[in-house]
Parts: structure tokens; C-alpha cells; sequence
């Protein structure tokens, strides 16, 4: 009798319990399948770009029962920290249940450091391996295709293109129009006129046609002698080619291959023209600290701090916020710079709350 | 002598167009971008503007170009502005037509088309202006939609000729009123109409 009643009972409780787990095991699934979705529209949405990628997936991969991810970037010559903080201990340093994997080659890789949960287990740390394996994959995706893209991109290549042959269009028609005027030119103060307008404007052609060189050939110049100049004129120089205004306090010699050397104060004096204040002069100061030579340079627009990555990206080859701007300014400035001095330019907070360009130039 | 404004970002080449002009005895006068070309229109009378399209900090657009174009639209003068552009031809030659330009011109152009072109456009203001002289008569140039209805194109021709009497009379309302035969309760009715506010005298 007892059994009679007894045998039902146990079927019945097997039954629900069968029930709640397929139930939890489909939720599970769901919730999986959830995640996967999120990853692949974040990776669609991220473009190539592996940063914004990291950024926007670090929350789903939290609640995918990571305890700890972070990343560390090698980005352009730039270190750049995601995620999470990790104490006394560096990213590529394995800690207890962590696993770190290295993505990524040459100018851009990825040290990733993600710990799971200590909670996870059976069907959930299964599921989260799941995630784990699609996020590393996407990322490493994300990488290769951000290089592919900077070797690769048609629209880059035809964008690099429209720079140089906008300087080309002008440069052709001032010839035109210099080739003319001599043609006119039968007296003696027509000369006159001739040349004193040329001593004003060769400076800015000058600069143009550098300009066009630069994206037409790479010259070796690290075979010439390194000179000695004053920084002050050096500046001064370049400034009146790039028609940008500057206020230069202090001075120091400096010993380096200065044609590089000048290539890279364009490329910085340049990106004040398509984001600085054009109406204040740039703000230059020199110090001599004896082991090196200090320059920062700023001007009224570069009020507010900048935040890790934008110090980081501005370096960052093709990333621009400016229109017209190609991007490869100052990513092209610094490499000058490393040659011309072994200097390395950086963008600084200042602890006036704004920020300044800062290059050091090591002597000797 | 014609007075000139070159707008051009380069300053080799708009130092060498000067040259030029002012040996044909022409007064000249040089902007680098937009906000000098505006300054330098607010300050003086021009005949003739040589118009760069691509300047900083767009540079590699049209825009700043347009902006100019765009302004001398709302602000009318007695000039005819020749684009002189290394941008892509179809594509600005379109939006510079589109937007006011008088002619067009692709860089690298040679010495005679220019003259040429600056010659065209200083003939079609001497009898624009002798138009209005013998004839009391403004010429308007209007880039309106088809199939509208005529509405907008009196509204548009109305508002063009107010802005062009107002610049001209230094948006005075009595000589304003005075000049295209209305009261002045009329005028004031149009400007608010069509939105057209005094300018700001600077400091």
C-alpha cells in the first residue's frame, strides 16, 4: 500500500526535477546563444578597430562569468591598459585560475589576461569556454584587420593620393603663372617686383614641394651627417613654411639630422592648423635639461586633459578627427623625431589641467 | 582697376595671382581661408573674387568654399566670384554653380583663360550696373526647384532683392524703402518674413 502510494510520488518529483533541469539547460543555451549574438553585431560595430571592440564587449564578457579580464595593448610604440586593473602584477603574468594569451604581432598586439569566476563550474565554466574562444578569436580578428586595413585600404590609398595631387594642382599652377609673368617681364623693375614677391612666398612652396616628396619617396637620410642648429630658428623656419604663428620662449642647441628633424616639427605645427585655435599663436617653450632637449608645444584650444587613449590614438596611423586630415601626422612626426634624435613625442597633461605636445631629444 | 579678393590656402600661389592682377593694374586683395575672406568682404567693396574651394581646415572638400559662396547668398553684393579649384571638376564645378559662382575655373589654368575669365566677369558688371542705371533694372540669379508652383520663386526673388538693397543701403530702412518703392511698415513686414536680421556692428 505504502509503495503503491509512494511509487507515483517519486515519478512525479523525478519528472519536475527532469523538468526544471532541461528548463535551466535551455535558459543556459539561450543565454549563450544570447551572448554570441552581442559579441558578433559588437564586432561588427567596432570595424576594424580593436580598441572600441574590447571596450564595448569587456560588460557581456563579465556577465559570460569572467571575474577579471584586462588588456594590455601594444599600439603604434604606445602602451594602452583595458579593462580591469591588475594589482602588482603585469598582464602577461599568469595568477591562480587566470589564463593570459598573447594575440596579435609587430605594431599592434594584445596581451589578454581573463579570469573566470572561481564560482563557475560544470555547465556554466563549459559555457563560458564557449564565449571565451569566440571573444579571443574576434579580437585577434579585430587586429589582423586593423593592419590589413592601414597596408590595404583602396580608400586610404586613394585618399593619400588626393593629398599629394591638391599640392601637385597648386604647385603646377604657380609655375604656370611664375613662367608667365616671366615670359611679361622686359624691364628692370618688373624684375624687381618679381623677385621680392618670390622671396616672400618661397618659403610656403618650399614647404609644399617637401611636402609632395614626402608622400612621393621616403629618402634615406640617416646616411647625412647630423648638424648642429639653434631649436629657436629651426622653428621659427618651419613655422613661416607651414604659415603658422608661434611664440617661442627659451632656446637650445640641438645635434640631429635636420631635415627629418624639420619633416617632423611640420607634421606637429601642421596638426595645429587643422585643430588648434588659427587666430592664437602656438605657444612654444625650449629647456636645455643638460642630458636632453625639452620642447612642449600648446595653444588656447588644448584646455581639458586628454584621457589615455586619445593620448594614444592621436599617435595612431590614419586616425583622424579632422576631415581633411589624412592621420598620418603626427604618426609620421614622431617616427621623424625617433630618427632624426632618438626623441619621442608625446601628447602630456599639463598640471594645469590642459595638455601640450612634448618632444625630448636625448644629446649625445 | 577692378578691386579683387584672392581666397587661396596657398600662399606661393595666391602671392602669384596678386602679381598678376595688379600688373593688369588691378587692386588686390588676399585671404588665406574663409574667416579672412569674410572679414576682408565685410570691409570692403570687391568686383571680382578668385575663390579657392579647398581650405583649411577642410581642406580636401569643398566646404570652406561653399561656406564663402553660402554667405555671399545671404549677404548679396555687386560681385561675380570666379572658382579657381584643384578639387575634383564634375563634382565642385556642380556644387560652385549650384551655390552662386559666376564661372569656374580648374587649376592649373593658364595665364590668358584666367584674364580671360576676370574679363568676362567685369564685363557682365559693368552692364549689370548699367542696367540698373539706364534701365532701373537688377539682375537676379535664382537656383529654384521646378514644379513648385510660382510661389517660391516670388518669394525667393523678393527676399534676393531685399538682401541686395539692404547690404547695399548698410540696412538702412527708410533708403531700403525708399529704393524698392514701398512704406516702411512694408519692409519691416518682409524682414520679418523672411527672417533677415540687422547685423551685429563689431565692438
Amino acid at each position: 500500500m505504502e509503495l503503491t502510494l509512494l511509487l507515483p510520488l517519486i515519478l512525479v518529483v523525478a519528472g519536475v526535477t527532469l523538468i526544471a533541469a532541461a528548463y535551466y539547460l535551455h535558459m543556459q543555451a539561450k543565454e549563450v546563444e544570447y551572448l554570441i549574438q552581442q559579441l558578433v553585431h559588437l564586432d561588427e560595430d567596432a570595424r576594424n578597430d580593436p580598441i572600441e571592440f574590447i571596450k564595448s564587449t569587456l560588460a557581456w564578457m563579465k556577465r559570460a562569468g569572467a571575474d577579471k579580464l584586462h588588456v594590455r595593448l601594444n599600439w603604434f610604440g604606445e602602451v594602452l591598459q583595458l579593462g580591469d586593473t591588475v594589482s602588482g602584477r603585469s598582464a602577461d603574468q599568469e595568477e591562480k585560475g587566470c589564463e593570459v594569451f598573447s594575440l596579435g604581432e609587430g605594431e599592434l598586439q594584445a596581451t589578454v589576461l581573463l579570469c573566470p569566476k572561481s564560482s563557475l563550474r560544470g555547465e556554466r565554466e563549459a559555457l563560458f569556454q564557449v564565449v571565451k574562444q569566440l571573444w579571443l578569436r574576434l579580437l585577434a580578428a579585430q587586429l589582423n584587420g586593423r593592419v590589413a586595413q592601414l597596408h590595404l585600404s583602396q580608400q586610404q590609398m586613394q585618399r593619400y593620393e588626393m593629398f599629394y595631387k591638391h599640392d601637385l594642382k597648386n604647385l603646377a599652377q604657380f609655375l604656370t603663372l611664375l613662367n608667365s609673368q616671366i615670359d611679361r617681364c622686359d624691364d628692370s623693375e618688373c624684375v624687381l617686383k618679381l623677385v621680392n614677391r618670390l622671396r616672400g612666398v618661397l618659403p610656403s612652396l618650399e614647404h609644399r614641394a617637401q611636402r609632395i616628396l614626402r608622400f612621393l619617396t621616403q629618402k634615406n637620410i640617416d646616411t647625412a651627417e647630423q648638424q648642429t642648429f639653434a631649436l629657436s630658428e629651426r622653428i621659427q623656419l618651419v613655422a613661416r613654411m607651414v604659415d603658422v604663428q608661434v611664440a617661442i620662449e627659451g632656446d637650445a642647441t640641438l645635434k640631429a639630422y635636420e631635415a627629418l628633424f624639420e619633416q617632423g616639427l611640420q607634421g606637429v605645427l601642421e596638426n595645429f592648423i587643422h585643430h588648434g585655435e588659427r587666430n592664437e599663436p602656438v605657444r612654444i617653450w625650449i629647456e636645455d635639461q643638460g642630458v636632453g632637449v625639452v620642447m612642449r608645444l600648446r595653444d588656447a584650444s588644448m584646455q581639458q586633459p586628454l584621457t589615455a587613449e586619445q593620448r594614444v590614438r592621436m599617435f595612431e596611423p590614419f586616425w583622424t578627427t579632422s576631415e581633411s586630415g589624412l592621420g598620418l601626422g603626427l604618426y609620421l612626426a614622431r617616427q621623424n623625431f625617433a630618427r632624426a634624435c632618438h626623441g619621442r613625442l608625446d601628447a602630456v597633461n599639463m598640471p594645469d589641467g590642459g595638455w601640450a605636445f612634448e618632444l625630448v631629444c636625448p644629446k649625445g | 582697376m577692378a578691386q579683387i579678393l584672392v581666397v587661396d590656402d596657398d600662399a606661393a600661389l595666391r602671392n602669384m595671382l596678386a602679381l598678376l592682377l595688379e600688373g593688369e593694374g588691378h587692386d588686390v586683395a588676399l585671404a588665406r581661408d574663409r574667416h579672412c575672406a569674410v572679414a576682408q568682404l565685410h570691409q570692403h567693396a570687391f568686383d571680382v573674387v578668385f575663390l579657392d574651394m579647398g581650405m583649411p581646415p577642410h581642406e580636401h572638400t569643398l566646404e570652406e568654399g561653399l561656406q564663402v559662396l553660402d554667405w555671399l547668398q545671404q549677404h548679396p553684393r555687386r560681385l561675380k566670384t570666379i572658382v579657381l579649384t584643384g578639387q575634383n571638376r564634375s563634382e565642385s564645378a556642380y556644387a560652385a554653380i549650384r551655390h552662386g559662382a559666376f564661372d569656374y575655373l580648374s587649376k592649373p589654368v593658364e595665364e590668358g583663360r584666367l584674364l580671360h575669365a576676370l574679363e568676362r566677369a567685369l564685363l557682365f558688371l559693368d552692364n549689370e550696373q548699367r542696367l540698373r542705371n539706364e534701365a532701373g533694372e537688377e539682375k537676379l540669379t535664382l537656383t529654384l526647384p521646378v514644379g513648385e508652383g510660382v510661389k517660391p520663386v516670388r518669394n525667393r526673388a523678393e527676399e534676393q532683392l531685399l538682401r541686395q538693397v539692404l547690404e547695399e543701403s548698410a540696412y538702412k530702412i527708410h533708403e531700403t524703402a525708399r529704393r524698392l518703392n514701398l512704406n516702411r511698415e512694408n519692409v519691416y513686414y518682409l524682414l520679418k518674413k523672411y527672417g533677415i536680421k540687422r547685423p551685429q556692428k563689431d565692438g
